[in-house]
């Protein structure tokens, strides 16, 4: 999809409003608000910063309304700000509307103090304004605007007339350019500013050559990247060092205490402090987040919330796989065959693209459900209180606190759970996340460790489950260090982060959110889901003689293969008679609990015999031992995700990142069964050598290919 | 002294940065953390990582490598003037 092009067309004198501000100034809902419900959600290019686009209709023309990431300063150290820097930078803005929160007037106001700089029309948008009211502060916005020389509105994004209020605004303040001086810096670095800016000689700078050189001493070189030679860089930067010196202080530092004093000159003259309140959030804070209620309060909230989603979201999954199943299998199967279609076309629409089909949609419940909670946990606010509860552990492992959540959500489904590493910021973290997520054993394998441990170990089943799950974090941990310092050996990320009052969810947020989230997966994961499970699929149903509908029996391409395999399997305890676990493996890459259907299926051919449900413990028991159970089990837990995973996964990460996680959790998977299968009971030894030459050569692997994953995360 | 070594709710004054620590520098200047700003230690995490603190009325957690080089020192003194102002013509409509 291209975004650009396809809206250029559409627009009368091309006007392009960005809307700016620090994330939690509401920016999105008056974006959402102006533009209505013609939006247009995308990527910045490159990057997986979501990028949103929508229209206002002006009387001068149809303008184009693009809402820039949440940002607390230009200079760019993330990857946001380098977005919302390199659009502004690009020539496209027409207007800069600055969304400023008026209940937290002093540290929003720093980043328009940059965006003032730009030398773009600007408008402010003094939001929340009765949360200042109810905070006890009174702001003079006229004053503002005199003092600032842009317009200034006092609004509330949650109103619906301020709407109409925004709307009259855009129309009637005078477009002129916002530039302001707003520094009266000490006389040495004028003088520095002064000299330097005549030297630079690229013209083609949008912004004025001094604030170029204010970004430069910020620590953002890209101004002037290309308009000095090195040379008098180098001369530059010594006499940078020798200000410093001069001035005693680092000249980021005092650039900042600079911005800060214009600030607070600022607010001491347009707001009064009528009283101070004690805020909700904070008294709420005290108990959230008390010593040692904190982390209990944390876990029954996230047990509470993600119990509920998953609930409700397996309430529904067999409805919509059965209906699905129905409408794409069954009844395009009847009504091809009622066309009297050859059995190969049969085969390929029905089990291969409406098996793919239905697929896509059993997820759909779980995602949505997932959703919603998570998008209430974040609007909300307690999405950053979790972060800093959990803060400390996920740390150790070099990963900021958030990226707890994803792991939690793991345990209920792997897709929304890769999904949901998003709200990650770094890339790094986000990767290093997708590759811990699938050890969080998901609900859809748990048929498979119910099933084999009610034919091993029926008085301590619980135990051995648990046992699987508790397998599952610590090589989830043991992954993370093991990342950390082979493949994602990048910095850890800073944590540095806002605590943003508590507020009431908003309805319609949420389940725009929530919308976008389960269209992105349905739209683009979807795709690769239907392209897996088609060629898995044609592979069940092709036989080995060229017929189709061989599904789950012996004649198959895939129990062929399935077959041919097994030996691969033999050191964890499989053995060749039981190559229909070796299919089930295969089957279980379409969804884990996919596994169980083919293994029973395909036991119950060989034996000739319809069975009941008792009698399915009885020919597991034909074919495993309660050691390779347990191997089996372990593999089940580690190796490669279904389809729908690594589908999610491949959107996030790219193929080859997808590739060497799915290569790492088989053999991950492999080495632990045959590991655990060895030593309590094949007794095999040359098997486990094996397993930790692998081992080896896995860590060693990883850690050469330290550096072209560097590349990717910072592409 | 430096934000880690202090009680939670004692008044204090930002007075500098520890030198050669330009890596979170950026970030926290960006957030308000300059000289002369007033902070408050809220309260530190669960498990002792990262702490919450209050600046020019807003709230901010951050972990203890970061806050270690914030210099401090404890009182209320921050050089500023006293909020507040006399009348102002108000209105509705600016010019």
């Amino acid at each position: 999809m291209d975004l650009g092009k396809k809206t250029e067309e559409n627009i009368v004198n091309n006007f392009t409003i960005a809307l700016a501000g620090n994330p939690n100034c509401g920016k999105t809902s008056i974006f959402n608000n102006i533009t209505g419900g013609k939006q247009q959600i995308g990527n910045w290019p490159g990057v997986t910063v979501e990028r949103k686009e929508g229209k206002l209709a002006l009387p001068q023309g149809e303008a184009r309304v693009v809402d820039l990431p949440g940002i607390y300063s230009l200079v760019a150290s993330s990857q946001d700000e380098q977005v919302a820097r390199d659009f502004l930078m690009g020539g496209e803005v027409s207007l800069i509307v600055n969304v400023v929160d008026s209940s937290n007037l002093e540290r929003n106001l720093y980043l328009t103090t940059q965006l003032l700089e730009l030398n773009i029309p600007m408008v402010i948008l003094l939001n929340m304004y009765d949360l200042s009211i109810q905070k006890g502060l009174d702001i003079d916005s006229c004053l503002m605007q005199r003092l600032l020389s842009v317009p200034v509105l006092p609004i509330n994004a949650i109103n619906k007339q301020d709407n109409q209020a925004i709307k009259d605004f855009f129309i009637e303040m005078p477009i002129k350019k916002g530039y302001k001086e707003t520094l009266s810096l000490p006389n040495e670095l004028e003088d520095f500013l002064n000299k330097w800016s005549s030297l630079v000689v690229d013209n083609d700078l949008y912004i004025d050559k001094k604030n170029a050189l204010i970004r430069y001493l910020e620590g953002d070189e890209s101004y002037l990247k290309s308009s000095l030679s090195e040379n008098l860089t180098k001369q530059m930067n010594q006499e940078i060092k020798e200000l410093e010196s001069l001035l005693k202080d680092p000249s980021d530092v005092i650039l900042a205490d600079y911005r800060y004093g214009f600030i607070n000159g600022i607010c001491q003259k347009t707001v009064r402090i009528k009283k101070t309140v004690t805020s909700i959030s904070a008294q709420i804070d005290g108990v959230v987040l008390n010593k040692y209620l904190g982390i209990p309060i944390f876990l029954v909230v996230m047990y509470m919330s993600f119990g509920f989603a998953m609930t409700l979201g397996n309430y529904f999954v067999s409805y919509f796989d059965r209906f699905f199943g129905w409408l794409f299998v069954d009844s395009l199967r009847g009504l091809l065959e009622g066309m009297s279609s050859p059995q190969w076309i049969i085969s390929l629409v029905a089990e291969g693209m409406g098996a793919g089909l239905q697929t896509v949609a059993t997820f759909v419940p779980v995602i949505f459900f997932m959703f919603f909670i998570l998008s209430i946990l974040e609007d909300s606010g307690y999405m950053a209180r979790a972060a800093f509860i959990t803060d400390r552990f996920m740390k150790s492992i070099g990963l900021p606190g958030k990226s707890f959540v994803p792991k939690l959500v793991g345990f209920g489904c792997t897709v929304p759970a890769i999904m949901a590493t998003r709200t990650l910021e770094k890339k790094r973290d986000r990767y290093m996340t997708i590759f811990m997520v699938p050890f969080m054993s998901c609900g859809a394998r748990f048929p498979v460790y119910a099933m084999l441990t009610a034919s091993f170990f029926p008085q301590s089943s619980g135990l051995i489950v648990f046992s699987i799950y508790l397998l599952g974090i610590v090589l989830a941990i043991l992954t993370g260090l093991l990342l950390k310092n082979s493949l994602f050996k990048g910095e850890i990320s800073e944590f540095i982060m806002e605590l943003p009052p508590y507020h009431q969810p908003r309805f319609k947020h949420i389940m725009l959110h929530t919308w976008r989230r389960l269209r992105d997966f349905i739209f683009r994961a979807g795709k690769v889901i239907l392209l897996m499970v088609f060629i898995l699929g044609f592979f069940n149903s092709l036989g080995i003689d060229g017929s189709f509908g061989n599904e789950n029996n012996d004649k198959s391409l895939l129990t062929t293969v399935g077959k041919a395999v097994t030996p691969v399997f033999k050191p964890m305890g499989i053995e060749q008679n039981n190559w229909p676990a070796t299919v089930g493996l295969f089957t279980g890459i379409f969804a884990k609990e996919a596994a169980l259907g083919t293994m029973t299926s395909l036991y119950s051919q060989i034996e000739g015999q319809r069975i009941e449900e008792t009698s399915i413990n009885q020919l597991i028991q034909r074919y495993f031992n309660p050691w390779s159970a347990y191997a089996f089990m372990i593999f089940v837990l580690i190796y490669c995700p279904c389809l729908a995973a690594l589908a999610a996964a491949f959107r996030e990460m790219g193929a080859m990142m997808t590739l060497l996680m799915s290569v790492y959790l088989t053999s991950l998977a492999w080495i632990g069964a045959t590991v655990f299968y060895q030593v309590a009971h094949g007794h095999d030894y040359k098997w486990v050598i094996i397993s930790i030459f692998m081992l080896i050569f896995m860590v060693i692997s990883l850690r050469s290919l330290g550096g072209w994953a560097d590349k990717k995360v910072k592409q | 002294m430096t934000l880690i070594d202090k009680n939670p709710h004692e008044q204090c004054v930002i007075t500098g940065f520890a030198p050669g620590s330009k890596k979170y520098r950026a970030r926290l200047l960006a957030m308000g953390l300059t000289r002369g700003t007033r902070v408050k230690l809220i309260r530190r995490a669960p498990m002792g990582d990262p702490l919450e603190i209050e600046l020019r009325g807003f709230r901010l957690t951050l972990r203890r490598d970061e806050a270690s080089i914030v210099l401090i020192q404890i009182g209320r003194h921050d050089g500023r003037g006293p909020h507040g102002f006399g009348k102002k013509n108000r209105g509705k409509h600016c010019e």
